[in-house]
Order: C-alpha cells, then structure tokens, then sequence
C-alpha cells in the first residue's frame, strides 16, 4: 500500500515526504536496535541513516512490500556487522567521551536518597536486562524490540518482517526462554 | 526440588499436552509445562497480571496469584489455537498456578522481566526520538544528493555513448568512402 504512495509521490515529486513519513516510522526500531549492537550512538545513527537510503534507493527490488521492515532489518543487520567486523580493535573516542560523561553525571548525583536509590536500582534492573537483550541472537533481539518498542503482536510482526507467523511466535517463545535462562542465575545469586 | 527448577527450557504445549480435557486434573500439569503455557501466551501479546493491589513483587505463602490473557476470546494459533482443548489446558494452568508456589513465583519474575523491558525500550525509543528529525533530514540530503550524482553521471554517461556512436559511425563511413573510391580507381584504370 505504501509503496503504491510512494510511487504516486514520485509521479508528483513529493517523494521526498512520502521518505520522510516512511522514517518517521521506521527509524525507532532500527535506531534502537543497531545501537544495541554496536554500542555506539553516532555509529548507529550512521549505519541507520546509510541503512535507509540503501533501502530506498533499492526500493524497486523489494519483492514483498508489506515485508519492508523486516528487509529494512536486515539491511541495517548487514551494514552493523560490517562496521563491527572493520571496527577490531579501535575505541571510539565518542564512546569514551559518553562515558566519561555518564560517570561525572552519576557522582554530582551522588546524594543517596531513598529516591534516588530506587531510581538507581531500576535503573540497574532495566541496564541487566537490556544487557541480557544485547546477549541474545540478531533475531530474538528483534523481535523483542519490536515487541515493547512497537507493541506489535505475532501476526502483525510476522507481516512486516514478511516471515511465516508461526516462525516469529517461536522466535519470541525461544528469546523469552533465553532471556530468562540469562537472567535467572543472577536473579537466584 | 520443583519440576522447574530441574528443567532449563520450558516445555512447548503442543503435540504431548499432559493434561487437557475434561477429567485432568490441574496438579498432574508439570511446572515446566505451565511456565510453556505461560511463554506461549505471552509470545500471542499475552500479559502476565497479578491480581493482587499490593505492589511488592513478591508473592507471600498462600497469595492467590493469577495468570490472565486480557483478550480471551481471541483465536489463539499454535501452540495455543484456542480449541476447547487448550480452554481446559489454560484453565488447569491457571489452577496450577493457584497452588504452586514456584509457579506464582515464575509469575512475578516474567511480570518483573516484562515491565522492565518495557520501561527499557521505552527510555532508549525516547533517545532515539530525540535525534530522529535531524536524521532524517540528513537521510534525506544524503538521498537528495546520491540521487542527483546519479542522475549526472547517467546523463554523462548518456552523452558519451552518443560520442562514441557517431565516432564510429563516421569512422565507419570513411572507411567504406575510402573502399569506394579505391575500387572506382581500379576499376576506371
């Protein structure tokens, strides 16, 4: 349907909205997801960026249009594991910079409220869990994201990353599965 | 030691389901299979509830702790296709779960685990919404720009075909005018 809006655009030569309306939608996900797995903010919002204009540009190939995202996806999955395979050994000096920056942010806070003490907490619960996210295989991590990132239930996911239901209902079955089993010895220590 | 503490991943309902039907009775069901049923519907959009005001996450001895799918009347597919069958097999996993300590247990960590990943996606879907627009505008110059490189070195490309066409035709021509004029010269001599 959308990519029908898109070629309509391009015949009025508003493609450019049509675009921005698609990222609008789009570019939480792969956002999210690509900084999860390189750990890196900029780099991610550059690979997401770079990712999208691919995605575009090949726009003509896309043989199921309902499937974008899952497409879009693996685009952006593809570009990520590249960038970490060139990346080695080097440390973005960005990353140490947010670091730093988190750290001193974290001691002026330092007073230790009841508050601010359970604030701390949930946020060391959310940052195990997140980092148990991170553990998880490319697939599981996205599903899981498009879960509580988009809401999405089974079927509609299913449809986007153009992926039989069932498969997709297993993936979030099996990512719950390993998410417990990461976090179940730490929950138990 | 509980079936669940024994067993690492949960069991799938599916083709062996223990105790569905009518005469089942809900303490025959395993805990390994419960926590199945329970991973199942919430891969189907499930939502793991307590119904209970308190909001200590920990269940006391005796607490009645429920599990309960907001939508019930939604067709569930595999592994749960909301046959009469999985009806009963629901409602013995619930009964289980009135009784089973580790079970109410396994309850109040998949909420914990459910809520924190929510909270978590949230706060990094906010951090990628806050740098979205300007993303996207730099996409879309990204977009702008690779399409216009396109668009010249397509109309170079365009214009020295055209060159090299004449080029040769008119080479061509020479070579057939030169042929000529010799063959006249040969023939007249």
């Amino acid at each position: 349907m959308w990519i029908a809006t898109i070629l309509e655009a391009k015949s009025r030569g508003e493609v450019q909205e049509a675009y921005r309306r698609l990222m609008q939608k789009y570019w939480q996900v792969v956002t999210v997801l690509t900084t999860r797995k390189l750990q890196d903010v900029r780099e991610a919002e550059d690979v997401a960026q770079e990712a999208f204009v691919r995605a575009f540009q090949a726009l003509g190939r896309l043989k199921e249009p309902t499937a974008f995202l899952g497409w879009l996806l693996q685009i952006a999955r593809n570009m990520a594991t590249d960038r970490l395979r060139t990346r080695k050994n080097t440390v973005s000096l960005d990353r140490l910079g947010d670091s730093a920056a988190e750290a001193a942010a974290t001691a002026e806070r330092g007073a230790s409220t009841p508050e601010y003490e359970l604030e701390l907490e949930t946020r060391e619960d959310i940052e195990e869990v997140l980092q148990a996210v991170d553990t998880l295989p490319d697939h599981y991590r996205e599903v899981i994201t498009l879960r509580y990132l988009r809401d999405l239930d089974g079927r509609t996911m299913a449809k986007l990353l153009g992926e039989p239901e069932g498969t997709v209902r297993n993936r979030l079955f099996r990512a719950l599965a390993k998410l417990r089993e990461i976090l179940q010895p730490k929950a138990t220590s | 030691m509980s079936d669940l503490e024994r067993s690492d991943t949960p069991e799938r309902p599916g083709s062996n389901r223990p105790t569905s039907g009518g005469g089942a009775s809900a303490n025959a069901l395993t805990c390994n299979t419960t926590r199945g049923v329970l991973y199942a519907l919430w891969a189907e959009q499930g939502e793991v509830a307590v119904v209970e005001d308190d909001p200590t996450p920990k269940p006391s001895p005796g607490e009645r702790v429920t599990f309960t799918k907001p939508d019930s009347d939604v067709a569930l597919d595999d592994p749960l296709d909301g046959s009469v069958e999985d009806r009963h097999l629901i409602e013995n996993v619930l009964e289980h779960i009135g009784h089973c300590s580790t079970c109410q247990r396994e309850v109040f960590e998949l909420q914990h685990l459910d809520q924190t990943l929510k909270r978590g996606l949230a706060q990094l879907g906010q951090a990628a919404d806050a740098s979205m627009e300007a993303n996207i505008n730099a996409t879309i110059a990204r977009l702008t720009e690779s399409s216009f490189n396109a668009r010249t070195l397509r109309r170079a490309r365009r214009g020295l075909r055209l060159v090299l066409w004449v080029t040769l035709i008119a080479l061509s021509f020479i070579a057939c005018c030169s042929l000529a004029i010799a063959l006249y010269k040969a023939l007249t001599a």
